[in-house]
């Protein structure tokens, strides 16, 4: 049944959540037809394959219930886009907030009043949002036409193998969702971190001379350090978006990734903070080094926490959802009726027994 | 004659060419030879089986999609009845999918004369 789970699931995971149920009802309902017409069996892996390669494509059998799929981010991706357009926006506000309440409280000085704080708040927050918003337009734009390049991938005529289904939904499985939001997160994080690297080699030349070690320690390999983090998790998330699942090699580069992010964003806020005095009596001005100090404790607890949750997040998936050897999808005659279904009935496909 | 700077065409449609144009000539007559057997209730493998036999092969993948447009359409309506150890979904023609099979049928057989009379050598 393991081909069958995989090739449902593959074809309803392209579909609007309404669609879902009844789809995989049919589905499962016409695969064991065409094995019963064959005098095959659901336990017989060579006889499904070769029934699910009769069937197609499971991109080309979903587009064909989802038509009209030629846009920028088609109806099967805008809810995904959506959800990660909001995420985004709302950890934008979070962390605006967060260093807006903290800088107030930090910097009380007379030249860190509160009204430029915020409309700098405000003009860094917007950037970033649209910043944000492009980036992910992007990657959703690249997702979708991939996803149109694999459709087209096969010709008719051509015969698909059914073993190059995706694995079910396990530990395994790479979340789209996850993958985009980690993929997007690491864009953005290269984009700003080359803004703060440049920010900070502009001023090296500028401090004096018991500064500048400081600086360079802290804040520019800091920034070198987090980039190549950034962009090692980026290659995970790609490779685990196109792959679909999460393979040891994957998830080696995301916890060392992981690893080195955690290590920067602890290192650099005890070093500026241990060394904030020195830096305060330096050249520097005042703004520039209190709002680096601050910008690096924010930075440094939002990416902790970010990390810790995601990596709490994937340990409970991975205790949760045994499913993948498992498998949920238990027969069950209970929604089996005679002309009862409907089409939002959410009853799992009866007679998909074997 | 090709001139200079021309593109030559091919001199054959290549075989994708063909495959193509064959392809989009079904696309337009499969909602009518569907129609036109669902008088009697079918499921979805039922009437590919069917089809095929008459000379109609429509891959499956095609078909369930289609099936299921047409419900949604109100031209088909359906029923999940349990034989033996599973149920099936059969389809059959709602009062506007026969509406419609007629109105297809006679667009289909006008077109059809008009085409005869094209081709006739």
């Amino acid at each position: 049944m393991d081909l069958i789970d995989r090739y449902v699931e593959a074809v309803t995971s392209k579909l609007r959540p309404k669609r879902r149920g009844e789809v995989e009802r049919e589905l499962r309902a016409s695969i064991l037809d065409a094995l019963e017409a064959r005098g095959g069996s659901a336990e017989n892996e060579t006889e499904v394959a070769a029934v699910l390669a009769d069937l197609g494509e499971p991109s080309r059998v979903a587009a064909g219930y989802e038509p009209g799929s030629q846009y920028l981010i088609g109806p099967e991706l805008y809810p995904l886009f959506r959800r990660v357009v909001r995420v985004t926006l709302l950890t934008l506000v979070g962390a605006s907030a967060l260093y807006f309440a903290v800088a107030l409280l930090l910097g009380g000085q007379a030249e860190f009043r509160a009204g430029d704080l915020l409309r700098d708040t405000l003009e860094t927050a917007l950037g970033a949002a649209v910043l944000a918003v492009v980036v992910i337009g992007v990657v959703f734009a690249w997702l979708q036409r991939s996803e149109v390049e694999v459709a087209a991938r096969s010709r008719p005529g051509e015969r698909w193998d059914p073993h190059s289904l995706p694995a079910l939904s396990g530990p395994d499985r790479a979340s789209r969702f996850d993958s985009v939001v980690g993929l997007v997160a690491a864009a953005i994080a290269l984009v700003v971190l080359g803004g703060i690297g440049q920010a900070a080699a502009e001023a090296l030349p500028t401090a004096t001379a018991d500064v500048r070690p400081i600086i360079r320690h802290a804040v520019l390999q800091g920034v070198m350090v987090l980039q190549a983090a950034a962009a090692l998790s980026a290659l995970a998330h790609a490779v685990a978006l196109i792959e679909g699942r999460w393979r040891p090699y994957t998830r080696a580069m995301r916890v060392a990734a992981d690893a080195l992010a955690v290590f920067v964003f602890v290192r650099v806020p005890v070093e500026l903070v241990v060394h904030r005095a020195a830096l305060l009596d330096s050249d520097l001005s005042r703004d520039f080094v209190l709002s680096l100090v601050l910008t690096s404790i924010v930075m440094g607890a939002i990416g902790v926490a970010v990390i810790v949750g995601m990596s709490v997040r994937a340990w409970r998936g991975r205790r949760e959802r045994p499913r993948a050897d498992g498998g949920t999808f238990a027969p069950s005659m209970a929604g089996a009726r005679m002309g009862g279904a409907t089409r939002s009935d959410p009853a799992p496909p009866p007679g998909a027994s074997d | 004659m090709v001139k200079a700077g021309q593109k030559a065409a091919p001199s054959n449609p290549t075989d994708e060419t063909i495959e193509k144009l064959t392809l989009e000539l079904r696309r337009g007559v499969i909602v009518l030879a569907c129609l036109s057997q669902l008088d009697e209730p079918s499921y979805g493998y039922e009437l590919q089986q069917r089809l095929a036999a008459r000379g109609m092969e429509i891959e499956q993948g095609t078909l369930y999609p289609l099936l299921r447009r047409l419900e949604e359409q109100g031209l088909l309506g359906e029923e999940w009845v349990v034989e033996g150890s599973r149920p099936r979904k059969y389809y059959r023609l709602t009062d506007a999918g026969k509406r419609a099979r007629a109105e297809l049928e006679e667009q289909w057989n006008a077109m059809s004369a008009v085409l005869d009379a094209l081709l006739a050598p």
